[in-house]
């Protein structure tokens, strides 16, 4: 054991932005008021796809208190140009992929239900909402089409009309040649077809916009993950102005996991009324609008064959993925199916040859985009589901299965069937510790108690890999030793979770000063100069790295000058200098982090209704070097939670023939509460720490939300397997169990 | 919200008279379903009365082989009141199973049970325990009170008072919590009232609360789980939705009505 300076790496710290944030002083956007300040509301589409015949808002703006009405002409009017996306993929024909654009208010036609059509600014929120109702539009109604396979059916409505069918782009990856010969020669071959739920984010603050547009320059105080993007996003993209022009403001945000990165049509229509008003306007998402417009996740379609030999070993893997990316492409939308999310789609596997193909897919459907685990969440879900599928083909315990086929801690690095390297790992340990943790061989005994009572006990396990670091892989930090204190400036972002402690852990670990001395500023574009945001778990293996070398450009300037500070000697170094200092940390991570881990669960059903229950959750992950242990188990216990979530009761649900959200409510769609598991047991192994970043660290947000559905999933299937039910799809409601149940009966 | 105009009522005959005087008021008891409601913009009244500080409207009594409750009281009052946990506990353990402890600690019997949501707990309570309901105008037997999802003998202006329960011999409730908003899936009120057996069935009818009636001849009949064997509620007559089938919701209605007999029989 490697001792712990206080408040340094590895130290258990309580998070210091906790006493703000439970105790009411967190400031978000509803927060914030400015004076002068105009209240937004919008009016939205009632129609999952329609044609746009006539906006009528002359009785809208003649209500008192009505400031304005802008509808999707008037800002084209204005020159604002539609939200940028990465339009990453190509048809199969090798053109570009072609989305609609993606007006921030609804111009001509209306592609999902809940869409954007007009911004109402008002003196009040309430008046802004009377008036939104006042604003009239005219109709002509379209058949919808919500499902991605059946948005390729030959004469399904179309989403896009400058394409010539729905499908937006395809990505392949692959010798299919190669994996034809492997399954011919296969003693067993397992096959499965997967779909991954639609989920809705459902952070606890949902969506809100500040804007002030003062001498021609835009502020905009705003929930979001990635302040710089959003300020590219803007000033390019949409505004055509100089960056300089747009100062983006980001305080505390109520949980992002993924759907806060990216610019929204409705920040761009607040920024709009506010340049077009003069004054500042705000705009508070209500609960309804967030399920309707914020972007969802998941959302695909996987069939999958696994080829094996006859002693179980992985010959070469086949994946035919249809995802469904919405009505129009949000910002990573057509990257999360194919570049980012198929990138661990060989687990933690040798398995040699993997044919991969994935249609990208248009619906008249909220756009999908990351939410946490983004990709990810759907690879290991599926390469999990297959592997239990061998077992039941080969007669071979998944377990051996997996023990036979990961790679060995002795060939890291190693190259998987997608070309990526895995740099560190070692899947056969973390699974030893789980099966030890999670009590593996006891749970016949609890089985068998389960049975006495009435329930059908069962047990499931899953190995996940995931790749970390998002694309972006630079970060920069400033920063400034003052006469009393330490301030990072970083362009990662806070979003509860607790960056502030974490990157003010690694400054008391180099430089030893007092945690309390240490102040981290993020959110504020003009503060800080540069940043990729916090998504895809980069922040601390990335921006932390960046903090590491900052303080070491700090320590070699001291030396310059002869010194040589520790802990509160530093301060009195930074007068004696004159007052502050300032130095600029920069890395260039080259490669993304393989964070891993095992989770096993246990399940017990009630025969009679069909209700599943974890009864116990054992997480064993190894996310690197770890710098503080609470955070992490914070993280992974609520990765969990979210992905027993995904498992057992989430999903958004759209009318098949109407496209209307049938789950737009909390009454509607359930979310996991306390209860969801009844005893979570989370480890940490930090036996293989990652090699390619300077902290050793792998990414810790995701890998709960990852590793959690496959585990319940085979937990389910192995409870429900003596009564002969072989395949369920999540999530696993009581109805949906109990129907198989019956199925299986007859 | 749309805008509407707060008024507080001081007794029931003020908030009769308010009612009588502007036809669109609604009354404000708890809030748990009105507050949303108005929230959503899916009610626009004119005024909205609060009957929250009405003091003849709080408070249990138990007098003899009843148990009086009054409508203002709330559900976690209920939950925790020894007079009702000694003369009906099977009434304080359905009010424990209400929504979460916020909703608990502000919903009220009278709002729940003038309100009649297919999926409320109360109402199987009320149908089950053979209540009566007493408003401001007169008294109304539970089989004539409750009229379909959401519908029910009260007349315009008609303020319900408080809720009067004959003790039964032994009682159960039994509900499957909807995953989502924690309302019952399917809820079953078995009541054995010394005159008979009644079952009032939660959650699972097309026309809200209902009484199960070949379940409570078989339970006449013999009180035991057993004696439920082959009988089944007519899915025809359940609740389809995205949730669930109705022919789950009908085989639910069975399970918690065998369920809830097992918890009496033991
Ligand atoms: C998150 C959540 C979960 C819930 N879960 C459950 C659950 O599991 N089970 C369940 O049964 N309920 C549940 N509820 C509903 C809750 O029990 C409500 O309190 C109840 O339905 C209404 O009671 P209230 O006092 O809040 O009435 P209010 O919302 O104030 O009023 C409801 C309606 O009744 C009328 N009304 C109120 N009082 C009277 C009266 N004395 N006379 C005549 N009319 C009157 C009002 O005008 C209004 O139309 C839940 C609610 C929420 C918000």
């Amino acid at each position: 054991m490697r001792p712990v300076a206080s408040g340094g790496i590895g130290a258990p710290v309580a998070r210091v932005e906790d006493r703000r944030l439970v105790t009411g002083a967190g400031r978000f956007v509803a927060d914030a008021a400015l004076p002068g300040m105009l209240h937004a509301a919008f009016v939205r589409s009632p129609h999952a796809h329609a044609r746009i015949i006539a906006v009528d808002t002359a009785a809208a703006r003649a209500m008192p208190g009505v400031h304005a009405v802008l509808t999707g002409a008037d800002l084209l009017d204005a020159g604002v140009r539609p939200l940028p996306h990465a339009a990453v993929l190509r048809r199969a024909d090798g053109t570009p992929m072609r989305a609609p654009p993606r007006h921030a208010l609804a111009a001509g036609w209306v592609r999902h239900a809940g869409e954007a059509v007009a911004i109402v600014v008002a003196a009040s929120a309430q008046t802004a909402a009377d008036a939104a109702e006042a604003v009239a539009v005219e109709w002509e109604p379209h058949d919808a089409v919500v499902e991605a396979r059946a948005a390729l059916a030959d004469g399904a409505p179309r989403v896009n009309r400058e394409a010539p069918d729905n499908l937006l782009g395809v990505f392949a990856h692959g010798d299919p040649g190669a994996v034809d010969a492997a399954f011919a020669a296969a003693a067993h071959v397992a096959r499965v077809e997967v779909v991954n739920n639609r989920l809705v984010a459902n952070a606890l603050e949902p969506r809100a916009a500040l804007a002030d547009w003062q001498d021609g320059r835009l502020t905009l105080r705003v929930g979001c993950q990635m302040p710089h993007l959003a300020r590219a996003q803007l000033a390019d993209a949409v505004f055509g102005i100089a960056p300089e022009r747009v100062r983006v403001l980001v305080e505390d945000i109520g949980g992002g996991f993924g759907a806060k990165s990216f610019l929204y049509p409705e920040y761009v229509a607040v920024a709009q009324a506010a340049r077009h008003t003069g004054r500042p306007v705000r705009w508070v998402a209500t609960r309804s609008e967030s399920f309707l417009a914020d972007s969802h996740g998941r959302d695909s379609v996987s069939e999958a064959a696994l080829a094996l030999d006859a002693d179980g070993t992985f010959l070469a893997m086949r994946v035919a993925t249809v995802a469904n990316v919405g009505a129009y492409v949000s910002h990573l939308g057509a990257v999360i199916p194919t570049l980012a999310g198929t990138k661990p789609l060989a687990g933690p596997y040798r398995t040699p040859l993997i044919d991969l193909d994935v249609r990208v897919v248009q619906t008249h459907t909220a756009p999908v985009d990351a939410y946490r685990g983004a990709g990810r969440p759907e690879a290991a879900y599926l390469v999990e589901r297959l592997v239990e599928a061998a077992a039941l083909a080969t007669g071979i315990p998944a377990l051996d299965l997996r023990r036979r086929n990961f790679v060995p801690r002795a060939a890291m690095p190693f190259t998987s069937a997608m070309g990526e390297v895995y740099d560190s790992g070692d899947f056969a340990r973390v699974t030893a510790l789980a099966l030890a943790a999670a009590d593996w061989d006891g749970h016949a005994g609890r089985r068998a108690a389960a049975r006495a009572r009435g329930r059908l006990g069962g047990r499931g396990l899953a190995y996940f890999i995931e790749s970390t670091g998002a694309a972006n892989p630079v970060e920069s930090v400033r920063l400034e030793l003052g006469a009393e204190t330490v301030t990072v400036y970083s362009g990662t972002q806070n979003m509860g979770q607790g960056l502030e402690t974490a990157y003010a852990q690694l400054v008391v670990e180099a430089l030893g000063v007092d945690l309390a001395r240490v102040r981290i500023v993020q959110g504020d574009t003009d503060r800080v100069a540069r940043g990729g945001g916090s998504g895809g778990s980069r922040s601390l293996f990335i921006g932390g790295a960046a903090i590491g070398d900052a303080c070491a450009r700090l320590v070699a300037l001291a030396r310059a000058r002869g010194a040589a500070p520790a802990a509160d000697a530093w301060f009195a170094f930074a007068r004696a200098q004159g007052g502050t200092l300032s130095v600029e940390g920069k890395v260039k991570v080259d490669a993304f982090s393989w964070p891993n881990g095992c989770h096993v669960c246990e399940v017990e059903i009630d025969r009679d209704t069909g209700a599943v229950a974890v009864t116990r959750f054992t997480a064993v992950d190894d996310v690197g070097r770890v710098i503080n242990p609470l955070i992490v188990h914070g993280q992974v216990a609520g990765a969990v939670a979210q992905g027993l979530g995904q498992a057992l009761l989430e999903e958004a649900v759209y009318d098949r023939r109407s496209g209307q959200l049938l789950t737009g409510s909390f009454a509607d769609y359930a979310m996991p509460r306390a209860g969801i598991v009844r005893a979570l047991g989370v480890f940490l192994d930090e036996s293989a720490p990652c090699t390619t970043n300077p902290l050793g660290a792998k990414g810790a947000g995701e890998g709960g939300s990852i590793g959690a559905p496959p585990a319940v999933a085979a937990a389910v299937l192995d409870a429900l397997a003596e009564c002969g039910v072989t395949h369920l799809d999540m999530p696993f409601t009581a109805p949906k169990v109990w129907r198989a149940l019956q199925r299986a009966r007859t | 919200m749309y805008a509407f105009e707060y008024l507080r009522a001081g007794s029931v005959a003020e908030a009769g008279a308010l009612l009588a005087k502007n036809p669109e008021a609604k009354l404000l008891a708890g809030g748990q379903t009105f507050i949303p409601t108005l929230k959503a913009r899916l009610a626009q009244p004119s005024h909205v009365i609060d009957i929250g500080r009405i003091a003849e409207l709080r408070g249990i009594t138990v007098s003899g082989a009843t148990v009086t409750i009054g409508a203002m009281t709330r559900h976690a009052e209920v939950a925790a009141s020894a007079e009702v946990r000694a003369a009906i506990p099977a009434l304080a353990a359905l009010a424990l199973e209400i929504g979460d402890q916020q909703v608990r600690n502000r919903g009220t019997l009278g709002g729940s049970v003038a309100n009649n949501d297919p999926a409320a707990d109360y109402p199987s309570a009320v149908l089950g325990l053979n209540a009566t309901v007493i408003t401001s105008r007169r008294e109304i037997a539970a089989d004539d009170y409750f009229q379909g999802m959401f519908s029910t003998a009260l007349e315009d202006g008609e303020i319900i008072k408080a809720i009067r329960f004959p003790c039964p011999k032994r009682a159960a409730y039994c509900k499957f919590h909807h995953p989502a908003s924690g309302y019952a899936m399917a809820g079953a009120f078995v009541a054995d009232t010394g005159a008979g057996v009644r079952v009032a069935i939660t959650g699972a009818g097309a026309s809200g609360v209902f009484r199960w009636k070949a379940a409570e001849t078989a339970l006449a009949k013999s009180f035991s789980a057993a004696a439920l064997d082959g009988l089944a509620v007519d899915e025809g007559t359940c609740i389809a939705d995205l949730h669930a089938g109705a022919d789950y919701r009908a085989h639910l209605a069975g399970v918690m009505t065998r369920r809830a007999v097992q918890k009496i029989t033991g």
